[in-house]
């Protein structure tokens, strides 16, 4: 009898053991995809991690559908197909996107542009084919580049591109947008905590399982190998926008992926990387882009006129500036110098 | 159970429990416990069974942990290749061929990196080395994602010792 007992015990315990493994791994769910042309991931803890995360990945593809450039069927790519000729009616959520991206371009002075989809076709960085195209040829695309052309009707929700050739590119503001929705669409579940990640641009919610809230580092523009320091995040966006990873060269020179819609060309600044850390994902995005465009002291300027966000600036010396509001939660890494603005 | 409801092994009552038993083993009724070698033969045989995935759990695990970090590689979400990386570690290197062609990933004592990749744009080979924990070098065109994973707390003070849960880059 006793030997049953002492046979059922070891038999038993590991396998009890690993029933309750399974019981803390239901309420953990995590999914990697490629959408948006990048890599995504999104991490859920809670009682309906899985369905939560399905449901966020679902979301991901709709997003791309309706407001991707290159897909047919896309509101999006209706409004180009239609540059210059006549009103695109849009959902109400493509409208709100675009609204907002044109409100951004107007307080950042032009930094941040929609509209430059046709300089990103002509120095190849939307098909891979790179080249640095003439003069001539930058000044004929730029008549054809401006966000005051863009129309919309709010009562109809209709918008229109005034000129033929005109194209409009939301990429500098999908991916934020789609962390916003995303973490709202996870929200309708019984979930305790996410991280989602889409192609570098993060968004936290609640903290991790240890109680710690969720730490997302900062990439070093100079040194893919090391950070600039590490954010402890909570219920924020973080987004960084630099030329350090899609660029090519010519003649020995560096042409960067982020168009400086003033002149035509990649944006030359003073700046590596612009980081931006806020609760609302679209205004992190977006911000970050004109923030870098705009560079160093101009973007400090504008922190100081609004400053309701958290700014991580690298320059080209290697000095990291911080705004004074996100002191506490940034840890600069060993070896930087840093300098704290407010 | 008290004493006073009988479960002494001595006391009377608990021989009529189970008399069939005391029976057949030809005892006085007794229900006093009795191991026999081949009873001590089963219990280690069984335990030795039960303990076996925890042995193996324990020594991936040992092997692993003796570094600081495992680099991983993982196409279209299946892993297909992982890898110590710390002080001690092999130099490895692992040919993945697709359709899209040829991605090679290496990994040593101090990283990992994509060495080579057919993909047209090379944002994997530009990536460079990635030596910390969270951090990741994706080649979209394979669908693949090279990724370093903690297996130890971080020893670098200004990182959290839990490590980095994201990079925003």
């Amino acid at each position: 009898m006793a030997a049953i007992v002492v046979v059922a015990f070891f038999l038993f315990f590991p396998a009890s053991c690993s029933g309750l493994k399974k019981e803390t791994d239901a309420t953990e769910a995590k999914e990697e995809i490629f959408a948006m042309n990048t890599y995504m991931r999104i991490e859920v803890r809670g009682r309906e991690a899985k369905e939560a995360v399905n449901a966020g990945v679902k979301e991901i593809y709709r997003l791309e559908n309706l407001l991707s450039r290159s897909i047919p069927e896309s509101e999006i790519f209706a409004v180009n197909s239609a540059a210059g000729e006549e009103y695109t009616t849009v959902s109400a959520e493509t409208f709100q996107v675009i609204s907002i991206s044109l409100l951004y371009s107007e307080m950042t002075d032009g930094c941040f542009d929609v509209t430059v989809a046709p300089l990103m076709d002509l120095w190849g960085f939307s098909s891979g084919d790179y080249r640095v195209p003439n003069p001539s040829e930058i000044d004929d695309v730029m008549s054809s580049v401006g966000y005051e052309m863009v129309r919309i009707e709010e009562d109809s929700g209709r918008v229109m591109l005034e000129k033929k050739g005109m194209s409009m590119d939301l990429g500098a503001v999908t991916k934020g947008y789609a962390g916003d929705r995303v973490l709202a669409v996870i929200q309708q579940y019984d979930i305790e905590s996410a991280l989602i990640n889409l192609g570098g641009n993060v968004t936290v919610f609640g903290k991790k399982k240890t109680g710690a809230p969720y730490h997302v580092a900062i990439a070093d523009p100079e040194n893919r190998g090391e950070y600039l320091g590490v954010l402890a995040a909570e219920n924020q966006s973080i987004v960084t926008s630099g030329g350090y990873e899609r660029f090519f060269e010519s003649d020995g020179k560096v042409y960067i992926h982020i168009m400086d819609p003033e002149t035509g060309r990649p944006a030359e600044t003073d700046l590596l990387s612009v980081s931006v850390i806020d609760a609302d994902g679209i205004k992190c995005d977006i911000l970050s882009t004109a923030l870098f465009v705009m560079g160093k002291d101009a973007a400090i300027g504008f922190w100081r006129e609004n400053p309701d966000f958290g700014m991580i600036l690298s320059d080209s010396s290697g000095t990291l500036f911080v705004s004074q509001n996100i002191k506490e939660e940034f840890s600069v890494a060993d070896g930087k110098s840093v300098v704290y603005f407010e | 159970m008290s004493k006073e409801n009988g479960n002494d092994g001595n006391a009377p009552k608990a021989v009529d429990r189970d008399p069939a038993g005391a029976e057949a083993r030809g005892s006085d009724f007794s229900p006093r416990l009795s191991f026999g070698v081949p009873d001590f033969l089963l219990i280690i045989v069984l335990v030795m069974a039960g303990l076996i995935p925890f042995v193996f759990g324990t020594l991936r695990a040992t092997k692993e942990s003796d570094f600081e970090k495992v680099a991983i590689l993982t196409v279209a979400g299946q892993e297909v290749w992982r890898c110590p990386v710390g002080n001690g570690s092999e130099p490895s290197e692992f040919t993945y061929s697709s359709q899209e062609g040829i991605l090679i990933v290496r990994a040593d004592k101090s990283g990992a990196w994509v060495a080579h990749s057919d993909c047209p744009d090379q944002i994997c080979v530009r990536t460079g080395k990635i030596s910390r924990a969270g951090q990741i070098s994706v080649c979209i065109p394979f669908r693949a994602v090279l990724r370093i994973e903690a297996t130890n707390p971080i020893s670098d003070a200004w990182i959290h010792p839990d490590g980095i849960d994201a990079v925003s880059e």
